[in-house]
């Protein structure tokens, strides 16, 4: 397959969920006036677009806000989609065979990755923050009345059920964090490749293939990533990560042993005793063991030093003896002299 | 593009044939089992005993112990054997949640304990040497401080001595992390969980480039068959028995308790200048889990006038199994216990 073979493959592949959409459009809008802003779009934020128009009126403003920005930035992955498919197309079919200037085809492709970064970082900066701030409000006016003490005979599980919703907030909250802290890592990550392609222009070198350039932009990324998760800010976020997704844990498990025990199933906590109960139970045999075989040497050690003992007394005593019976059964042989 | 898509379609032909890639390439006998443990001896075909001392092998509890015996060309213990010692090796198992009540006590005064006095009763010796890989090193460390008349000989290799040097980016993602919380929450850590901090490491390297990199490797038989090898053992990841990860966490990672002197294996005080037998420290230069300056430490630290290091330019695992290791790391190692037995 030659690399214009894979671009005419691209290119069909394109055509054909093109045909895809518009066919589903037509389809669905069969009835709809049409409208001539719709058509500037690409057939997928086209389909947003249409879907987006058929479900806001039934959301709340709230809601509506919120949502408008999720689509908004659904239509700009699918845009920058549809452009590196045609910014690959064009520099495929313009370039001389092998080459392609890095000027050229990487500074397009690295202006699309850097909008697509900026876009990951749409909890942030994107549209002036008011993403961020919705989602500000709503953790804070969400965690208002979960701190509401329970009353009555349902208390317990309310404050259970209050503290899992806590949890699962502060959760989300760090996990958002993270994702920020990527965000903005790609972006430095493709500024200092974006840097560093530049140094390689100046020097009068090229880059002749998608791999070489892959593997600038590996090199580039982990430079950056290498210095940003040493810090203690990352240190901060990924203990806070953790440690929040643990204490989440911890409570869906008290809440999920509640209801177990409401039902008369095993439970973890059960379990855990036992076992630990079984593993003391297991050191002290292996402690009890190990004194009964020290034991056990010390008293065969006992009893070869008596046993030792004794045959020494015993031949001390069959030494003395001998002489006296050496002297009787000489007596004895001689004849008597009184016969 | 071609030659990429070429190189792609006779690797995947290649993987569809690959057979006979589980672990371990020399054979070995069973000598001791003991829960989820078992302890191996190592022989091989025509192999010559020159050193009567045996050399116990202690892995860590992460991952598993088949990196060093990866393939027939990738083996630190055929090397070993080769060079005519003894080799034993612990093999810790897979610990499940019944498992995660396990302390280091339990490991190393308890198993790791019972390992060395059976394989001295075998022998009827009163000393054996041991070698320790990593956290195992961590392990053989302690045993020795506190075992000082069992240990012959005492190697470290790739072993975390000092584990707040600037470089050590595990401590610093570890600082903050609740591990009480941890433990609480889950019992035993997951393998998934420690794969996935190792990746974090280098990972734009290690869950990309190293797949585009995979390519080129997959056309060739021999070296598809090394790379699926190496990527089940990255993989097989066991579960960290909950109190031990705790306990090697707080005290180790973030309290730096060998060099400040605060562990405890149950009742016994860690003391590593009560290192009095001869110490050998290999680490690796390109390091990235374990910094060099982290296993360096241990000079500083040990009570031995025997001290010696081999530097082997590689990573944490290319010690293991690169070429150039199989060349040198396995003669290093016998010609400094060979002088050292008498």
């Amino acid at each position: 397959m030659t690399e214009r073979d894979a671009a005419d493959w691209a290119r069909r592949w394109i055509e054909a969920q093109r045909d895809y959409v518009r066919i589903w459009t037509e389809g669905a809008t069969v009835n709809r006036p049409h409208s001539p802003e719709l058509d500037l779009l690409d057939p997928w934020s086209q389909a947003l677009e249409q879907w987006w128009q058929a479900a806001a009126p039934a959301k709340s403003d709230a809601a509506q806000d919120l949502s408008a920005k999720i689509v908004a930035q659904a239509k700009e992955y699918s845009q920058l989609a549809a452009g590196l498919v045609g910014a690959m197309d064009s520099a495929t079919m313009n370039a001389t065979p092998d080459k392609f200037a890095v000027s050229g085809v990487a500074q397009t492709l690295i202006d699309i990755w850097k909008k697509a970064a900026a876009t990951t970082t749409v909890w942030q900066n994107y549209d002036g923050g008011s993403v961020a701030e919705i989602f500000g409000k709503m953790v804070h006016e969400g965690m208002e009345p979960l701190a509401i003490p329970g009353i009555g005979k349902p208390l317990e599980t309310q404050d259970q059920l209050q503290k899992l919703a806590q949890r699962g907030i502060k959760y989300q909250q760090a996990w958002r964090d993270y994702l920020q802290f990527q965000g903005e890592l790609a972006g430095a990550s493709l500024k200092h490749m974006e840097e560093t392609l530049m140094c390689l222009v100046n020097e009068g070198k090229t880059i002749d293939t998608y791999r070489e350039l892959y593997d600038l932009w590996v090199e580039c990324s982990e430079q950056v990533y290498a210095e940003r998760v040493a810090s203690d800010r990352y240190a901060d976020i990924f203990g806070g990560l953790v440690n929040s997704l643990m204490a989440y844990r911890v409570e869906w498990s008290r809440t999920i042993e509640s209801m177990a025990e409401g039902m008369g199933l095993p439970t973890h906590t059960e379990i855990n005793t036992m076992s630990e109960t079984l593993q003391t139970m297991q050191r002290q045999m292996t402690a009890l063991r190990r004194r009964m075989d020290r034991l056990q040497q010390a008293i065969e050690a006992v009893n070869t030093d008596s046993s030792v003992t004794a045959r020494a007394k015993v031949s001390k005593r069959t030494r003395k003896k001998r002489p006296a019976t050496a002297a009787l059964a000489k007596q004895k042989r001689k004849p008597s002299s009184k016969t | 593009m071609l030659e990429f898509c070429s190189k792609l379609k006779a690797g995947i032909d290649n993987l569809s044939h690959l057979n006979g890639l589980g672990g371990g390439a020399t054979p070995r006998e069973e000598v001791y089992r003991e829960d989820k443990l078992v302890l191996f001896r190592y022989t091989a075909p025509g192999h010559k005993l020159v050193n009567p001392i045996p050399l116990l092998i202690v892995y860590a509890l992460v991952n598993r112990p088949d990196v060093a015996d990866l393939q027939q060309n990738r083996s630190l213990i055929r090397g070993l054997l080769d060079a005519g010692l003894d080799v034993y090796l612990i093999d810790w198992g897979y610990p499940d949640q019944a498992d995660r009540g396990l302390t280091l006590d339990d490991y190393i005064n308890g198993y790791l304990d019972r390992c060395v006095r059976t394989i001295c009763d075998r022998h009827k010796l009163a000393k054996i040497n041991l070698l320790g890989i990593c956290q195992g090193g961590v392990f053989g460390l302690c045993y020795a401080a506190t075992n000082v008349a069992k240990v012959k000989n005492l190697i470290a290799m790739v072993t975390p001595v000092d584990f707040h040097t600037p470089d050590n980016l595990l401590n610093r993602w570890l600082s903050r992390l609740d591990v009480d919380l941890m433990v609480d929450a889950m019992g035993n850590v997951p393998g998934e969980f420690l794969n996935w901090i190792f990746l974090s490491l280098k990972p734009f390297r290690l869950t990309g480039q190293k797949y585009v990199d995979m390519v080129d490797a997959l056309s060739d038989v021999v070296q598809a068959e090394t790379f699926i090898r190496m990527e089940k053992w990255i993989f097989d990841s066991p579960d960290q028995a909950g109190e031990a990860f705790r306990q090697f966490v707080k005290d180790f990672f973030q309290d730096n308790g060998l060099i400040n002197g605060k562990v405890c294996i149950g009742e016994r005080s860690v003391n590593l200048r009560n290192l009095t037998m001869p110490v050998l420290n290999v680490y690796a230069t390109k390091d990235h889990l374990v910094p060099p300056s982290a296993s360096q430490a241990l000079q500083h630290y040990v009570g031995s006038s025997d001290y010696s290091e081999v530097a082997f330019p590689g990573g944490h695992i290319g010690i293991y199994v690169s070429a150039r290791a199989q060349r040198e790391v396995p003669s290093a190692i016998a010609s400094w216990l060979d002088l050292r037995t008498k």
